[in-house]
């Protein structure tokens, strides 16, 4: 691990030169008998993995036509190829988006296509190999599900879609990821991806409140398992745990009490995140889902709010009502689910809180679209509001604020290089080049206006920027959430 | 045999990977379960760790465990401030079954040692270069902590 370097920073993105199996020797954990049948999955890989793995894909095709239409309407055009941040970081061509893609397509076309099944050689089909399978678990894990390729691909093939199902085939045959699998467990048992036990988040929440008086004399709440609050907030567990991440939960329960919303945490749904996504498993999906479901109604509450994750928003804005709807019996005067940064964004627009800017004057700030917030959901109710929101509330809560380069922000931003369950020890190295793009359209804002500060609403590129700022000699204050920025600047206290 | 490459195109050549990097049992790819860390060999005791390194159980926790445990992680002598450290996150757990948030123990370290919170916070990374959550945990025995952290 020790040896890991990081492409210097020129503050430019420069497609590197193609280097064969320049990544082929990362690779993740495989996941262990324990963690795979916890979660419904063989414990090791079954004798017949060949036939079953074609099964399930046969299976997978039938669900979903997209993946079918995106498995045979490429035309290898190349347009997607300097397009994933893994490419640009590691010069592998197994990670252009077309190629990753071919990694599935040409046993695709070998089993369930005419020409593949008679004259494979002549249409690239290749067999289903132990070799084959070995580059799938590779490369499907070099991919963070982001979307950037598809904003460019002329038929909008979306590769996340396509790493998904490889994902989910080889879960089916005892081949899974260690990572996303064991959270997943453990979420199922203790509520969130971390295994915070209730008791412990109490400990922690108070700590909290502790802390909030201290420095502000006043007395914020972080309220958990109150039945009959208005507000139930589902957050990541990583704002329950991490530096930067606690400073935007204490943002949210700043914002809520001097709006005088009544709110709540649970410890049943103690975590927004959902790693089905990742998996592309429905049935893990839905499971996770269906807690924020019983939280809920055990509750009682009338609204549900999602603290800053990205693909949690994802799976909340874009998939919340088919998991675990209806909702009916929330307040259908407010979106179903609603984002911490829509209910912030609203109630400045109203006038209901007080800020003072100056307190971030130390901070010249950028921000960083999180790909799953970017690309795959909206906010408010104009297009492009998951931009424009996240961005209003910084620049009302500090002064100086900058752009990065347009090519690499909105719906052309750069993966942080950590996402789609991919933000685990034994990939750093995979991690530290894929957040190369990134780092380098940084670069050139600290160094033109001195940007010292990237927010996010992510917790997944939190911890991402974190660990490798470093390793870019970059100091790791330098990523910070949206709600950090809110928790410095409002004001608390009663009104004028 | 059918190369595992991408599609082929005239006049250039894929690279088959044999892929080294996962391993076989009798001739045959085994799924999961496979790659743990060899276990630690201490003193004629045999504790087994996880594919990191961390102890699979925190019974087979000693301060000569711990202390081969800061070597694989870089830290040659642990000092008075490491063992702190250790020991607080150690308690912390028996107590509530997961490692404290980083806050809580920047908390309890700043009034141990009388210094302020920010500091500490500073200094708990000088402490352990690979990030306080992460190796002091494996120092202490503890399980991994994963998510998004």
């Amino acid at each position: 691990m020790a040896d890991i370097k990081a492409p210097e920073l020129t503050g430019r993105i420069e497609v590197p030169a193609v280097s064969e199996g320049a990544s082929a020797e990362i690779r993740p954990h495989v996941a262990g008998e324990a963690h795979m049948t916890k979660i419904g999955f063989p414990g090791k890989l079954v004798d017949d993995w060949q036939e079953r793995a074609i099964e399930k894909m046969r299976d997978l095709l039938s669900k979903y036509r997209s993946l079918q239409v995106f498995l045979d309407i490429c035309v290898q055009c190349g347009s997607c190829t300097d397009k994933c941040h893994y490419f640009l970081g590691t010069g592998d061509p197994k990670n252009m988006p077309v190629a990753r893609q071919e990694l599935l397509r040409s046993v695709y076309r070998r089993y369930f296509t005419p020409g593949g099944k008679y004259v494979p050689g002549w249409v690239g089909a290749r067999d289903l190999t132990e070799d084959v399978l070995k580059e799938w678990f590779v490369y499907f894990h070099q991919c963070s599900q982001c979307r950037r390729c598809s904003v460019f691909c002329p038929y909008g093939i979306d590769t996340a879609e396509i790493s998904m199902a490889a994902r989910e085939i080889m879960d089916s045959i005892g081949m899974g990821q260690k990572y996303s699998n064991e959270i997943i467990g453990k979420v199922q048992t203790i509520g969130n991806n971390l295994g915070i036990p209730d008791r412990a988040l109490a400990d922690t929440l108070e700590t909290l409140e502790e802390e909030a008086k201290e420095s502000t004399n006043v007395d914020v709440k972080l309220p958990l398992n109150v039945k009959g609050a208005d507000v139930l907030l589902v957050t990541p567990s990583a704002d329950f745990f991490s530096e930067p991440h606690v400073e935007g939960l204490v943002g949210y329960a700043k914002v809520f009490h001097q709006a005088g919303i009544s709110w709540t945490l649970s410890s049943y749904a103690s975590e927004a995140a959902n790693f089905g996504l990742f998996i592309g498993n429905y049935d893990n999906m839905r499971k996770i889902a269906q807690r924020i479901r019983k939280a809920a109604i055990d509750l009682g509450v009338k609204r549900i709010v999602i603290g800053e994750c990205g693909h949690a928003w994802r799976v909340a804005y874009s998939f919340l009502n088919t998991l675990a709807g209806p909702w009916d019996f929330l307040d259908s005067r407010y979106p179903v689910p609603q984002h911490v940064c829509e209910v912030t964004y609203d109630l400045i627009n109203r006038g209901a809180l007080k800020l003072d800017p100056t307190a971030n004057d130390q901070y010249t700030v950028t921000f960083h679209d999180s790909c799953n917030v970017a690309r795959a959901s909206r906010m408010g109710d104009q297009p492009g509001g998951q931009f424009e929101i996240p961005r209003g509330i910084v620049k009302a809560v500090a002064k100086k604020f900058v752009e990065m380069d347009p090519g690499t922000t909105r719906d052309r931003t750069f993966c942080c290089g950590g996402g789609g369950g991919l933000l685990t020890d034994e990939l750093l190295d995979l991690r530290v080049k894929g957040a190369m793009p990134r780092m380098q359209a940084l670069k050139r804002v600290m160094d033109s206006d001195g940007v010292n500060y990237m927010a996010s609403i992510c917790a997944i590129c939190k911890a991402q920027f974190t660990k490798i700022m470093p390793y870019y000699k970059v100091p790791r204050e330098t990523i910070g959430g949206v709600h950090q920025l809110v928790s410095n600047a409002i004001v608390l206290g009663g009104k004028e | 045999m059918k190369q595992a490459g991408p599609a082929t195109k005239p006049g250039r050549k894929a690279v088959t990977h044999h892929y080294s990097i996962f391993f076989s049992k009798g001739g045959q790819l085994v799924g999961g379960g496979y790659e743990k860390m060899p276990n630690i060999e201490l003193n004629g005791k045999s504790i087994e760790t996880d594919e990191d390194g961390y102890l699979l159980s925190t019974d087979d926790w000693s301060e000569n465990v711990a202390q081969y445990l800061a070597k694989t992680v870089g830290i040659e002598d642990m000092t008075k401030e490491h063992w702190d450290v250790v020991n607080f996150l150690k308690d912390y757990y028996a107590e509530y079954k997961i490692a404290p948030m980083i806050k809580i123990l920047t908390r309890a370290m700043a009034e141990k040692m009388g210094k302020d919170k920010k500091e500490v916070s500073k200094y708990l990374y000088e402490l352990f270069p690979g990030g306080p959550a992460k190796d002091a945990c494996k120092i202490a025995g503890l399980p991994k902590p994963t998510g998004c952290v």
